[in-house]
């Protein structure tokens, strides 16, 4: 297939399906409370029980305490990744803590966590 | 000896097929309200990885290709064009394929290329285009030198694997549950590339079939998809980025790290590119073959069972 017939074909195929799945309300955010982030926790970690559990105030995150240490579970779409957080570096910003990995495969990731409680969730997570 | 030969490029002609399909899935899926999930940022990064690995053959073919022009002028041998030549052509680039997946999932230099087609959460027609861009500097195309050799024109052998690529395609949904036994019993599978897709400790390692499962019931490797072990779709370390070249190159840079930090000797640099995934020089990380272990310590009673036999 001729070039200049498949590139366009491509670049709008992908767009239109992902107008499409926008608005089919796909691109919503996983939500965890309690139960859920410890569930999705253990979905990664099936070893590292989970002592308690911190949900971030919009619902997206939470900072879990396992047997094994600090770790965080957050919204990766309607799916979760988890990590635990030794060796990160905290950035802290008016709307937002940010933790920095040297890790290609998750550089960074971004906690709604207001100013007003980004000292107690440093302190939860203790040192890194 | 036949050194002008073409074939269609089926890949790049079944595109608009690709898309025609998505969009009956995720319709089939909308109204019925089963048969898998969609998400935007995953299915958009599939899809971009789709059209980079595109790009990436149209930029690095010629590697390739050169590669085995040079092999054609070597060999004696020329088998022709007759349907049964490009039938078995098929078949054995069907098993070629089997061994270059097998590796892909247990040699860390070419899990590096193929890890970007296991990193979606979702398991759905977009899953199948994730493909890899970097797939030429894994050297696996050195496996299609016996076909060659054997002297099965190259425009034949990337013919045949065109073909095995689409038919790999639909088999990437959760709208088809198990077909009729004696097709479960020769043909990939939805079900059984399901299982392939898992990363749970049954499945990890299994079911490398491209088109005929029947290479993995020959070498050991088939697991059936288990009802009671709903497949978990993803890698075991899930990613926490959609950008798509951090998707397409996080294992690379992730194995050069390992193979040059200080204080290895050459031998635990050189085992960081052909051990399999999850090996490092001071057992900090796992293995398939220890997550399967970890497994059965915490639940004896899957001892035997497919998958941990």
């Amino acid at each position: 297939m001729p070039l200049h017939i498949l590139g366009p074909m491509v670049v709008i195929g992908v767009i239109g399906v992902a107008i499409l799945l926008h608005l089919m309300g796909l691109s919503k955010r996983l939500r965890f409370d309690e139960s859920t982030a410890r569930a999705a926790w253990l979905r990664h970690f099936p070893d590292a029980s989970v002592r308690t559990v911190h949900v971030a105030p919009d619902g997206h995150a939470a900072l879990i305490h396992s047997t094994d240490g600090p770790g965080i579970v957050w919204a990766m779409g309607a799916d979760s990744a988890a990590r635990f957080v030794q060796g990160a570096r905290p950035e802290q910003r008016p709307d937002r803590l940010v933790l920095h990995f040297r890790d290609i495969g998750t550089p960074t990731i971004r906690l709604a966590v207001p100013a007003a409680l980004q000292d107690d969730w440093l302190k939860e997570i203790g040192p890194l | 000896m036949t050194d002008m030969m073409t074939y269609p490029d089926v890949v790049n002609l079944a595109v608009p097929f690709f898309i025609a399909a998505i969009l009956i899935e995720l319709t089939w899926i909308a109204v019925k309200g089963r048969g898998g999930r969609y998400e935007t940022r995953d299915a958009v990064t599939s899809l971009v990885m789709g059209a980079g690995s595109v790009a990436s053959g149209i930029l690095l073919g010629f590697i390739a290709w050169g590669f085995f022009m040079v092999l054609w002028q070597i060999t004696p041998l020329d088998l022709g064009t007759s349907w049964w030549v490009v039938l078995l052509c098929f078949v054995l680039d069907d098993l070629r394929y089997y061994w270059v997946h097998r590796f892909g999932h247990r040699i860390r230099w070419v899990w590096a290329s193929h890890v970007n087609h296991h990193s979606s959460q979702h398991y759905n027609l977009t899953t199948a285009l994730r493909q890899t861009w970097s797939g030429t500097f894994t050297f696996m195309m050195v496996m299609r030198a016996p076909l060659i050799l054997l002297g099965f024109h190259p425009a034949m052998v990337l013919f045949a694997g065109g073909l095995n690529l689409i038919y790999q395609f639909w088999i990437h949904t959760e709208a088809i549950g198990k077909l009729p036994r004696w097709v479960e019993a020769v043909m990939n599978t939805p079900s059984h590339h399901r299982a392939h897709h898992g990363r749970n400790p049954r499945y990890l390692d299994c079911n490398y079939a491209g088109v005929f499962i029947i290479w993995d019931r020959m070498f050991g490797t088939f697991v059936p998809e288990i009802e009671s072990d709903k497949v978990d779709y993803g890698l075991v370390h899930n990613l926490g980025t959609f950008n798509p070249l951090r998707v397409a190159f996080h294992e690379w840079i992730g194995m050069l790290r390992d193979m040059t930090q200080p204080g290895l000797t050459l031998r635990e640099r050189v085992k960081y590119a052909v051990l399999p995934p999850g090996y490092s020089h001071d057992g900090s990380r796992q293995t398939s073959e220890q997550i399967k272990e970890d497994h059965l310590r915490a639940n004896p009673k899957d001892r035997g069972t497919p998958g941990f036999s």
